[in-house]
């Protein structure tokens, strides 16, 4: 009872926070947007056909009438029509959301496929060049910009020798290079965070008394040591997420992924609010979501902790 | 391989091939001279000798001299031939014949160099006709609608699968015929347009004047059957600039048959028929538009005349595309599309220019356009990609001085610009070799005003008067106009439009300064600026560009005629607009080049604008690739089908 509670706060909180920052992307475009100039040829295109368009886009009422019917529309799920392409703004996210989702969950099992296990390495190895090892990768991979390391991966792996395609989206092979451009930087975050969560568990009580016991040392890493250790790597996972979509928008450029990202800043510079609107609602409700599926892993891990803790 | 070599190491001592070149040459100079027995009379066949060996029909063609020369003198003429003929054979006969020394005295090696010279020798850059080319584009792609309007229309498509009813002279921008054969011109408002026959869309069905007529009323939103504005399927319709396209300019249209349709216009309007069989309106088939409806053309299929026929639309992937084995021009067609050097177009989407370029570099592509020129510079000279400059889609950036008041509201100060000699003097102070060189690519012309493209641009007499680099006698023409110590003007300049606009224009603040015109840089975004420029309220100058269309009235009736939208420089003292009025009434083309030559040289002559240079864009494409363009071309959408792409070893 307690749990479901828990989901409905967390449901209203998220349907708040999506709100918020949907209107705030509302109120900005609108301010510093002008999506008939995108629209229309600068040359030769009268003040008449700009009123003619924004007639068209709803765009000549005033701010808050059009905050009115956005509002309205949004409830009945309705996020209103693209300006420059042939649809519903949800229906053209909607067809997004997969690569994206690809994308950001293979960038995920880079992060964590390299950074947990190498976080495990470094503090069983303190001080040894492993963990010096471990350490660099981490500073190499939180102080590289992903654009620049996709362009990079580009040039080694896919131009000199061909392992990779350049760029797009069909196959395998494909989805490599921006996973790992991805996904480097999170693995770093994940290693630091594996690292000293194991070496603070490493020196408990607890771990002293599974020794004691006689437990092998593998048995004491993996079902003791590393269970306690993931509860602030769990925690970050849901942040990381966040970071993982957002890093997206520019991987998906570079590798020419037909995603939700490059849909963003196609949209963004051509001013279609309802797309933009429409993507960030789902950006924003994504991450939430992922927060949650989180907070609830707790339990899993650590089923000491009660919802009402959450 | 060495069994191969022994046997053609055989076959060498069987025939060498010194005998049968000497024979061969034996041969050809006996022919010859058996032709002058027989051809050496005062008969005018004596010219079409074997020696001369030119086709007959282009004998013919040619005057003939033979009669008026002796017969003497022919005789000698082909007897000096026939030496040369003879020494050439010996020559060859004798370099084969060191050839085969060598292979007969040497080994196997050497027959397996001579092997590898015939190899390169057979390696030959040869046009590859079954070839795919793999385009990439930055170029955000919605329909495959090529009438849809602005920047929503998808360029691409619109100029493969469709053509448009004329095309443009490749060096003079002169209409050419395409779909439409002739335009007959019955008085300056009646025109005829006789509509070419034998055309088929990819359909099948023929195309005729009722398409013509149907595209017309299409972009015109005239249609009941057209889907757009108001009645439209999708939300926001087909909103276009070009809403009044037609409802305008035509009073009335009439089928005189399938291939002929009469138009009247309400008043002479000479742009009008660049306007109407252009780019802006592809032709689609009546039949296939009106059966399937908007909707499907503008998502699913796509259907028209032009030179490839679209396969498949993998949407934010790219689009597939075929040749049409059926189109209408041969490869070498004068003007635009042409049946296509290679089978298959892929076009994919890279927003990235340097994911483009590794593209290319790792073979997933072969060419890339439209591209900013510092990307593409370092790999200019490297062997394995041709770099390939051009003007861009606004080729010339210029500055416009507001003459519309002659004194400032605010200060009440006179408008200095009134004045040729400080208009002059902003002209004469900048340096555009220097901008050319040091911030530019090196290949771009100073600015004479207008896209050099467009029909009637004087280029060599533009050139000869440019307005040269002169700061001292910039000085002295403002001090002669009454300001020795120089002017405070602003200078408004659209920062997000193109990048090089904010660096452009502190480098002519620099220049201008060292003569005394002092400006304050006042940025704008676009999204405020070109409605800024519209009203002509604020004094000063107004950074401004021109657009790449071969059809100079969207240029020079928006910019430079008294009643521009964004004409902020006029010059009621001056001949300028009488001119922009004359060409839009002379229907007779060439008279309307005429008076847009005077009209640019006039234009340029009164200082009208401060010119600054053009502006490139770059296109790079792997070695193997030939994209060649005329002058009046944009290396882009519009040219894919003369792209050859040349076999590799």
């Amino acid at each position: 009872m307690q749990f479901i509670s828990l989901l409905l706060i967390r449901l209203i909180q998220t349907i708040f926070v999506i709100w918020v920052v949907v209107t705030i992307v509302f109120v900005v475009a609108r301010i510093f947007g002008n999506p008939e100039a995108a629209l229309l040829p600068p040359f030769d295109t009268t003040e008449a056909d700009y009123e003619k368009v924004r007639e068209r886009l709803g765009i000549d009422k005033p701010l808050y009438t059009q905050y009115g019917i956005f509002l309205k529309d949004a409830v009945q799920g309705d996020l209103g029509y693209s300006f420059i392409r042939a649809g519903s703004a949800i229906d053209i996210v909607a067809d997004k959301i997969l690569p994206t989702v690809k994308l950001t969950a293979a960038g995920l099992v880079v992060a964590i496929g390299l950074g947990i296990p190498l976080g495990i390495l470094a503090a069983l190895t303190r001080g040894s060049p492993y963990d010096w090892l471990a350490r660099l990768i981490a500073v190499f991979g939180q102080a590289t910009p992903s654009f620049w390391l996709g362009l990079m991966l580009i040039f080694f792996l896919a131009v000199r020798v061909d392992w990779f395609p350049t760029a797009g989206a069909e196959g395998f092979r494909a989805l490599v290079l921006p996973a790992v451009s991805l996904g480097l930087l999170s693995a770093a975050g994940f290693m630091r965070l594996t690292r000293s969560g194991m070496i603070d568990v490493m020196n408990t009580d607890f771990i002293r008394t599974a020794r004691a016991k006689g437990l092998n040392e593998r048995t004491v890493i993996v079902r003791h040591a590393l269970r306690h250790a993931m509860i602030p790597v769990a925690t970050i996972l849901g942040l990381e997420l966040g970071t993982l979509i957002a890093g997206s928008v520019i991987i998906e450029v570079v590798f020419s992924w037909p995603g939700l990202g490059r849909l963003m800043i196609e949209s963004i510079l051509k001013d279609d609010f309802p797309t933009v609107q429409a993507g960030v609602a789902v950006i924003a409700f994504s991450i939430a979501m992922g927060n949650l599926l989180v907070d609830i892993s707790y339990r899993f891990i650590d089923p000491r902790i009660q919802a009402a803790e959450l | 391989m060495s069994t191969r070599n022994y046997w053609k190491r055989l076959g060498h001592r069987r025939l060498s091939r010194r005998t049968l070149l000497r024979a061969s040459a034996r041969a050809g100079v006996g022919a010859a001279g058996i032709a002058l027995v027989g051809c050496g009379d005062d008969d005018d066949d004596a010219q079409q000798t074997v020696v001369q060996a030119q086709p007959q029909e282009q004998q013919q063609a040619q005057p003939q001299p033979a009669a008026e020369q002796p017969q003497q003198q022919q005789q000698q003429q082909q007897a000096m031939q026939q030496e040369q003929a003879e020494q050439q054979a010996e020559q060859q006969a004798e370099q084969v014949e060191q050839q085969e020394q060598q292979a007969q005295q040497g080994t196997v090696e050497a027959i397996e160099r001579e092997e590898a010279q015939q190899d390169v020798e057979a390696a030959e850059p040869e046009i590859d006709l079954e070839a795919t080319l793999n385009l990439a584009t930055g170029r955000y792609t919605a329909g495959l609608d090529g009438q849809r309007s602005g920047s929503q229309t998808n360029y691409v498509n619109s100029s493969t699968v469709f053509d448009s009813a004329m095309n443009n002279h490749p060096e003079t921008a002169a209409l050419e015929p395409n779909l439409v054969e002739t335009v007959e011109l019955i008085d300056p408002t009646n025109l005829i347009f006789h509509v070419a026959q034998g055309i088929n869309f990819h359909s099948g069905t023929p195309y005729t004047a009722h398409d013509l007529q149907f595209n017309w009323e299409r972009v015109s939103s005239a249609a009941e059957y057209h889907q757009g504005g108001e009645t439209s399927d999708h939300p926001n319709g087909w909103g276009s600039a070009r809403q009044t396209f037609g409802t305008e300019n035509f009073s009335s249209y009439n089928l005189i048959d399938d291939y002929s349709i009469a138009v009247e216009t309400p008043a002479p309007n000479a742009s009008l028929v660049a306007s109407i069989t252009g780019g802006a309106v592809v032709q689609h088939s009546k039949e296939f538009v009106e059966t399937n409806g908007d909707e499907y053309v503008d998502t699913v299929e796509a259907v028209g005349t032009g030179p490839f026929v679209f396969q498949e639309h993998l949407p934010d992937v790219g689009f597939n595309y075929t040749r049409y084995e059926g189109y209408h021009k041969d490869r070498d067609a004068l003007a635009g599309p042409r049946l296509a050097w290679y089978k298959d177009l892929h076009v994919r989407l890279r927003p990235e220019p340097l994911a483009q370029i590794a593209g290319i570099e790792a073979g997933e592509i072969d060419a890339a356009y439209n591209l900013p020129t510092d990307v593409v510079a370092p790999y200019d000279g490297d062997p394995r990609f041709k770099v390939l400059y051009g003007p861009s889609g606004n080729p010339t950036h210029n500055i416009m001085f507001n003459t519309h008041d002659a004194v400032d509201e605010v200060d009440g100060v006179p408008n200095p610009f009134l004045d040729i000699r400080v208009r002059e003097a902003a002209n004469i102070a900048i340096n555009r070799q220097a901008i050319i060189e040091g911030l530019l690519t090196g290949v771009e012309e100073p600015s004479y005003g207008v896209y050099k493209g467009t029909i009637g641009f004087p280029g060599e007499a533009l050139r000869a008067r440019q307005h040269p680099y002169d700061p001292e006698r910039a000085k002295q023409l403002l001090a002669e106009a009454g300001y020795p110590d120089g002017i405070d003007v602003d200078l408004h300049i659209v920062t997000d439009f193109q990048v090089i606009v904010p660096t452009m224009a502190l480098i002519v603040q620099q220049d201008l300064e060292a003569v005394g015109i002092r400006t304050t840089i006042i940025e704008y975004l676009s999204s405020e600026y070109f409605a800024e420029v519209r009203t002509f309220s604020k004094p000063g100058m107004f950074y401004f560009f021109s657009n790449a269309s071969a059809e100079p009235e969207s240029v020079i009736g928006a910019e430079i005629s008294e009643t521009g939208f964004y004409s902020v420089s006029v010059y009621p003292e001056t001949e300028i607009h009488e001119l922009y009025l004359a060409q839009k009434q002379a229907m007779v083309p060439a008279e309307r080049a005429d008076l847009i030559e005077q009209l640019y040289t006039l234009f340029y002559d009164n200082y009208s604008w401060l010119f600054l240079t053009e502006i490139s864009a770059a296109s790079i494409t792997a070695a193997n690739i030939n994209w060649p363009v005329g002058p009046a071309e944009l290396r882009g959408e519009g040219t894919l089908s003369k792209i050859q792409k040349l076999k590799t070893a």
